[in-house]
């Protein structure tokens, strides 16, 4: 099913086109009238942009320029002038690229965050389906490899940030200095805004006849006004001078600045000239008598931001290839039909989906994960996804099964041992940390360590270091931890049966792989892909399962999670007569039981309907009747109930 | 064993040359996955280093200060030991590349003329003469550090003020960071040397009785700690931040090698360790 991408340039300085925002409103207004299978509403500085999946595109762009048209109130043909349309390749970068920060030109724009806000609403009203969850991932992921392998994002791109970069390179912490704003202009925002956030000491004004709009400033960033006698005395002290006025350079041109630079001993000056007529006009202040001025003029910004574009531009040209190859991918994939399949994972429900988005978001970084649910849901797997993603993915991946093995066993598995350290200690071994060095090692069941081993870790992820049993050395690695548990860590943490400072090491990310009950409709997508595996295991043709066995497993509560879902499906493939699976074929197990219940689901595949009508009669049932007791309960007024009965048709 | 002892001496040269090859890929390739590889070859280096100084020690039967080019090769063993106690404690490993290459032209000088068979002047042995030889050492590192990071201020502030921002802006902590760490070396090496050379001094007019004034050795010890005066001096009193103490500070150090190397082997007549 091939996706569209529609598109309108926005002209950023028509107020009407500021007032655009994506809300509910707006998303119906675009999927109104057309079968939508997954769409993606977005909004970036310089346009709104759609993404879609649907079988039939003329009639969405038809709709999306008219939605767009309609919200910011300007002429149909002065919109359809500014529309752009993609489709299929075309349109799967272009969602790349914005999930990657990059603009339509390719550029870096830096609006991940925007985006994210964009697609998180969009999976919050259903519009969210299995590619744009893939394409949204493997953005994400491509993001964070620019980020870490080609050190994108770090330059600055804009006269702010170059200032806020100089003023850190100059004095390091900005915490103990101070900036002198002089001039009145709406420009000096952003400027500050930067260096607000990177924590700068004291901001300064001057005080002037009639500038009103220099007291707003003021207040807004918490600054202190100086009168005009003040400002030698204020010279003296600031730090960083930004200044957008001529008058104001004359003002200060008036005190010898020569005197200024030595009464404040030669302290480093970072001073940014942005005047509004250009920096010829008048008399500069000639700084290259004083050594420890570092000025800058708007020219010398705006050529610091081109430089740095430049190195984008190479960078990005390497970025182009891997998102050509991803785009590759993407459309294998999805000629393969495996639809709810990445990697080794499937899944369809939202769970898996944050999951493997966790997971394109952090396997490039080196912190440790805490994987944490029932035994059989697949923690190993997430475990491979992340070194599987990682820059670690050539080296090894070493699993040790902590719960497996007898406790001084353990301890020499992981660290290795000398010749001679313990009865049997024939040779020197390696340790399995050791065997993972530059790779990924990955602790499954680390609730079932001794405190002893949990020492011996916890040295290992604060040094990094390793001491081999009986071994007087230690030795440096470089391995990413990877832990799972099916135990409450936390309760064993104030039980004291396991240590707090390691819990908080490994617990840097938490990924809890929720049980297969709390994710139904990844049961399907889970049988289909076991179905075809052991059909092909088996040498059989098996294609699928009839409605009743469909039902059962869907009923069925899954105590051992997709383990034992996979065990069902083997037997049941083994057993199987026919192309199609049987309710006969299935394991006693799974037809016995009563259907499904637990607390926190206890709706199974009803409507919310009928639960609602189900809920409500219920409650009436065991309460006799009393109404008064039963609108406390549902917490609902008495009228409400009265209608809701008449509507569900429930009567005593 | 003596030549083995030579060998060793090109060995440790050899394992500091890996080591600034490394810390020079570092910093251009800003890859934080090399940055664990290139302790481990500097720690690689300065243990055979240490192995090197032993054999020194075992062979001449004395702490390898006795002469000149050992001193320089117990200074450049010490120096790097101060610089990783640095790196460490700063988490700071851009410095390496401004560093190492002091390190290997101090081995290789050392290395060139290194004698282990000259014997050596009773004078210079017992406790005083050697916690002289230890002090100025340890001031010698603390100037050593003053200096690479007096030019990587340099280097990173010419890049500023020309406004084409490149590696070193890139790369490079603050200016304020090596301002600080600089002049932090600079105190504590002034205190140093000024116990070492007064204690220099009162053995100096035990030993030589008087003649000793004049030597050019002393003085250019006497100018060298001058220099470290005036770093201190104009930095407290008409404010001589930043780059004007980054230049006495290279001034200083320049002055320093030169005195050592120079002066001592060709101009002194007695403070030659001889």
């Amino acid at each position: 099913m091939p996706i569209f991408s529609c598109g309108v340039r926005m002209d950023a300085k028509s107020r009407a086109d500021c007032d655009l925002k994506i809300d509910s409103h707006f998303i119906r207004s675009v999927s109104d009238g057309i079968s939508v299978e997954e769409m993606l509403l977005t909004r970036l500085d310089s346009c709104v942009e759609s993404f879609i999946r649907l079988s039939d595109r003329d009639g969405f762009e038809a709709t999306f320029v008219k939605a767009v048209q309609k919200a910011l109130g300007l002429s149909l043909a002065d919109v359809e002038a500014r529309a752009y349309r993609a489709e299929g390749a075309v349109a799967v970068k272009r969602f790349l690229n914005r999930a990657m920060g990059l603009n339509e030109a390719g550029e870096v724009e830096g609006h991940i965050h925007e985006f994210r806000t964009d697609f998180l609403q969009a999976r919050e009203t259903g519009l969210i389906g299995p590619y744009f969850n893939r394409l949204y991932q493997r953005g994400l992921w491509l993001a964070e490899k620019a980020r870490i392998e080609f050190n994108l994002q770090k330059k600055a791109v804009s006269p702010e940030l170059v200032v806020s970069d100089l003023a850190q390179k100059i004095f390091g912490d900005l915490k103990g200095h101070s900036v002198f704003v002089a001039g009145n202009s709406a420009e000096c925002e952003p400027f500050l805004q930067r260096l607000v956030a990177r924590n700068i000491g004291e901001v300064f004004f001057l005080n002037g006849a009639g500038r009103k709009s220099v007291r707003g400033m003021c207040d807004q960033f918490h600054g202190k006004m100086v009168s005009r006698d003040g400002l030698g005395q204020m010279l003296r002290s600031v730090d960083l001078v930004l200044l957008f006025d001529q008058e104001m350079l004359d003002l200060i041109v008036e005190h010898d600045l020569s005197r200024v630079m030595s009464t404040r001993n030669n302290a480093p000056l970072l001073w940014v000239t942005l005047l509004e007529g250009g920096e010829t006009a008048t008399k500069q202040p000639d700084f290259s008598k004083f050594y420890n001025v570092y000025a800058y003029n708007r020219n010398d910004l705006h050529g610091i931001v081109e430089a740095n574009l430049r190195e984008y531009q190479k960078v990005i040209r390497i970025i182009n290839r891997l998102v050509v190859k991803e785009i590759d991918d993407f459309f294998d994939w999805v000629n393969s039909s495996d639809e709810y399949r990445f990697g080794n994972i499937i899944g369809k429900s939202d769970a898996v989906q944050k999951i493997l988005e966790l997971i394109a978001r952090i396997s490039q970084t080196d912190i440790s994960v805490l994987i944490d649910g029932e035994s059989g849901t697949g923690k190993e797997l997430v475990a491979l996804a992340i070194h599987d993603h990682s820059g670690r993915s050539e080296k090894p991946f070493v699993t040790v099964n902590c719960g497996a093995l007898p406790e001084g066993l353990l301890e020499s598995e992981l660290f290795g041992h000398v010749k001679g350290s313990f009865t049997g200690a024939t040779s020197n071994k390696k340790g399995l940390i050791e065997e993972a060095d530059q790779g990924t090692i990955f602790l499954d069941e680390i609730g079932e360590t001794s405190q002893a081993t949990q020492v011996k870790l916890l040295r290992f992820l604060q040094e990094g270091e390793i001491k081999p049993v009986g071994s007087n050395e230690t030795r440096k690695l470089d391995v990413r931890v990877l832990a799972a548990t099916n135990r409450d860590l936390e309760k064993m943490v104030e039980e004291g049966t396991f240590r707090q400072d390691l819990f908080y090491r490994l617990n840097v990310i938490q990924i809890t792989v929720p049980p297969l009950r709390d994710r139904r409709e990844d049961i399907l997508p889970l049988t289909q892909f076991f179905v075809k595996k052991y059909s092909d295991v088996t040498h059989k043709t098996v294609y699928g399962l009839d409605e009743g066995a469909d039902k059962k497993l869907k009923r069925y509560h899954w105590p051992g999670n997709v383990r034992e879902l996979e065990n069902a499906i083997e037997r049941a493939v083994a057993l199987s007569s026919g192309q199609v699976l049987t309710v006969e074929d299935l394991p006693p197990a799974i037809l016995g039981a009563a259907p499904a219940s637990n607390n926190r689901h206890p709706g199974g595949d009803l409507s919310l309907k009928d639960l609602e009508r189900r809920h409500i009669a219920a409650t009436l049932e065991e309460h006799d009747w009393n109404y008064d007791l039963v609108t406390r309960i549902l917490g609902i007024g008495r009228t409400t109930l009265w209608r809701k009965m008449k509507e569900y048709n429930i009567s005593n | 064993m003596k030549e083995l002892t030579y060998l060793l001496s090109w060995l440790v040269l050899l394992l500091y040359a890996v080591s600034f090859w490394n810390y020079l890929r570092y910093f251009k390739e800003k890859s934080e996955a090399l940055a664990l590889q290139i302790r481990r070859w500097l720690l690689v280096a300065v243990s055979t280093h240490t192995i090197y100084l032993a054999m020194l020690t075992f062979l001449t039967g004395h702490l390898p200060v006795g002469n000149t080019f050992m001193v320089l090769a117990s200074s450049a063993w010490f120096f790097v030991v101060v610089y990783l106690v640095l790196e460490v404690r700063l988490h700071e490993m851009t410095m390496g590349v401004f560093f190492l290459p002091v390190i290997l032209l101090l081995q290789f000088i050392s290395n060139s003329f290194i004698d282990v068979d000259k014997p050596l002047n009773p004078i210079l042995s017992g406790m005083m003469f050697e916690v002289h030889v230890a002090l100025m050492i340890s001031a010698y590192a603390a100037f050593t550090i003053s200096f690479i990071t007096s030019v990587m201020y340099i280097l990173l502030s010419r890049e500023m003020q020309s406004k084409r921002l490149g590696i070193f802006f890139e790369r490079l902590p603050s200016l304020q960071f090596f301002d600080n760490l600089s002049n932090h070396a600079v105190n504590i090496g002034l205190v140093i040397v000024t116990i070492g050379i007064g204690m220099g001094f009162y053995m100096a007019a035990d030993v030589w009785e008087g003649k000793w004034a004049l030597d050019p050795k002393l003085l250019a010890v006497v100018v060298s700690w001058g220099i470290y005066l005036v770093h201190f001096l104009t930095r407290k009193s008409i404010g001589w931040q930043g780059k004007r103490a980054a230049i006495v500070s290279v001034v200083g150090f320049n002055w320093l090698l030169f005195s050592f190397i120079i002066v001592t082997t060709f101009f002194s007549k007695i403070h030659n360790f001889q």
